[in-house]
Formats: structure tokens, sequence, C-alpha cells
């Protein structure tokens, strides 16, 4: 049978698709707040690799802050080069700067060497304006591990939803 | 029976809480009584704004980058925000908890209700917003209204309801005459 749709009904629709709207939205929304504040356009990364060991673990959270107009050497920078998709956390090692731009060289910790072979071809230095997109200024340790876990592994992926379902089914009237 | 009763779990005030609403509705327009919809078409209305704000900042940002769009991006979280706190205040301070506004015979009636979060109390009250505000206050345990097993019974809760709405709703001469004529 059709549902009927009755002024009370249909309301009842839309109050239930507002309130999943509503908690989606105003994640995405604390979360566009917050890269405009920090002026960073990902203000909270997740760690990928062991290069910046012992100082981040894979899985630590950082958090970004890019209103500093100059950074300084020794800072852990988190930068985007062009052409690659994920964001590369190393710190500054080298800086030359002018008024009108910054150059840097950057460095794991962990690594033998530092990060021209991580650059585009030909690139010698990172543009301070155009690939940085902020300093680290805060980290919680292992909390971002679930994203990895999630990411790189297929099973993981189909129990949470296998776990999201279940919910869902119990929850159901 | 077009609507087949859900059957609540009685643990949960909330869930028996909105059975409870949901049934006072029904029980209203069986009654004969014409449902005003506007406190709650301005929650959605409002609600669905921010919504709108939030896609538009979302795709215009998709489209035309970060650092482009950033202005637009500040001002769309603003006004989300704005948005969002009148959604709340609407809720808070507007509505009250009040689910049923309605009419029969020109007289005007809203229904609001509240249970505490632990508490198996279901505290209602019955406004008549014709040209007063007189209102008349009752609470029940939900008990006297449940069975056992989780299904709403009607005959009490309907019995409830009808007193406190002839306790604010006097039946004046025009409107007696009007129901003999019709």
């Amino acid at each position: 049978m059709l549902p009927q749709l009755s002024g009370v009904n249909i309301r009842q629709t839309l109050t239930q698709a507002l309130s999943f709207c509503l908690v989606l939205t105003t994640t995405f929304m604390f979360w566009k707040g917050l890269s405009v504040v920090t002026n960073s356009p990902s203000p909270i990364v997740v760690v990928l690799s062991g290069s910046m060991e012992p100082a981040f673990q894979r899985g630590d959270i950082l958090f970004l802050w890019n209103r500093d107009v100059r950074v300084k050497v020794g800072d852990i920078v988190v930068y985007n080069v062009k052409g690659r998709d994920i964001p590369i956390v190393h710190r500054v090692v080298r800086n030359h700067a002018s008024s009108k731009k910054q150059l840097l060289l950057t460095k794991g910790d962990n690594n033998a060497m530092d990060d021209l072979d991580l650059y585009a071809h030909r690139q010698y230095y990172l543009d301070r304006e155009q690939e940085v997109i902020g300093s680290v200024k805060a980290y919680v340790p292992w909390v971002g591990y679930v994203t990895i876990l999630l990411s790189e592994n297929v099973w993981a992926k189909y129990a949470l939803l296998a776990l999201m379902g279940f919910f869902q089914m119990m929850q159901r009237e | 029976m077009p609507n087949p009763k859900n059957k609540v779990n009685l643990s949960s005030v909330p869930d028996l809480k909105n059975a409870t609403d949901d049934e006072i509705v029904q029980i209203l327009a069986s009654k004969g009584y014409t449902q005003n919809f506007s406190l709650i078409d301005v929650r959605l209305m409002l609600g669905f704004a921010s919504v709108i704000v939030a896609a538009a900042a979302a795709g215009y940002d998709y489209y035309v980058g970060f650092e482009k769009a950033k202005p637009f991006t500040a001002i769309g979280v603003s006004l989300y925000f704005v948005l969002n706190l009148a959604f709340t205040a609407w809720i808070m301070y507007v509505e009250k908890g009040t689910f049923y506004q309605g009419h029969k015979d020109g007289k005007k009636i809203s229904v609001s209700s509240s249970a505490k979060k632990y508490s198996p109390i279901y505290n209602l009250t019955v406004t008549e917003t014709t040209t007063s505000s007189k209102s008349s206050k009752a609470a029940k345990p939900f008990n006297e209204f449940f069975d056992s097993t989780g299904y709403i019974v009607r005959s009490p809760l309907e019995k409830w309801i009808d007193g406190l709405i002839s306790s604010v709703v006097q039946e004046d001469d025009s409107s007696a005459k009007a129901k003999k004529n019709s």
C-alpha cells in the first residue's frame, strides 16, 4: 500500500530528513568554519606515514594553523605538492625569504634524505604561499587511526558498514 | 486500518512522549479539529534554509577552490550558524513543546507537552488561543494510557484531553447555534 501523504505525514518525513541533513551540515560547517579561522583548506590532518617519528606516529591527528605569513626553520609544516593528492607532514630545514616570497626545503625527521625526491620534477623548493597548507600547532596521538584502518583495510570498511546496518535495523520501529 | 499502531519501547521516555503526541494529534483530527501547521512550517523553513546555505557553500568551495571561495565560505558559515541559532531559539522559545495548533467552530486551541528525561510523567497543556490564553495543565504517568506490552490505549487519553479542552473552551451560544443549524 502506498503511504498516504497527508499534511501530518509529509511534515513528519521532512522533519526526519531535516534532522539527518542537520547532522551532516553542522559537522561540515564546523569544519569549514575552522578552515576559515585557521586559513587552511584542511585544518586537521591524520599522519599517514612514519617519516616524522618519533615526533608523530601513524594515526596521530594534527591541528594546523596557516595565518603566519612566514614559517620558521624547525617548524613542522603540511604541504601539498601539485599533482599529488596526499598532504605530507615534514619539518622545515632551510628557508630563503624575500619580502615577496618564501621558499622552503623540508625533510622528514625519520628520513635519511631531504624531500627533493618528493617534490615535482625539477622543483627544488616549496613555495610557502602556494604549497604549504599550515604548520602544526597541536596534536592528539592515535585518534586518527580509525581513518587509516578504514582507508587501507577493506574488511574494516565492511565491518563498519555491517555494524551500522545492524544498528539501523535494531532501531527500526 | 490506515495506520496500524506501533509498539513503543516502554523504557524510552522520548518514544513514549512522541507516541502520545502523535496519538493526541489523531484524536483531535477525529474530533473535527483542523490543524494549523504554521509553527512546524517555520521550523522546517529555518532548518532547510540553513541546509541550503551549507550546500551552496560546499558547492561553491568545491568548484572554485578554497582560496577563491574563502570570503563566501566565511559568509556562509556565519549565516549557517545564525540560521541554526534561530532554528534552536524557535524550538526553545516559540514552540516550547507545542505539537498541535488547530481550530474547530472558530475556537483555536494549542496543545503542548513535555516529559523529563528519566521521569515517566507526561505533562500536557491545552491552551485556548482564540482571544484569551486560558490554559489548563495536567500531568499523568504514561502507564495510564499505555498497556504493559507497549501499545497506546486511546480511550483514557481521549477522556483526559476531552476534559482539558472543555475546561478551557466554553461552548458559547453562537457556536452552539451554528452547530444546531448545520
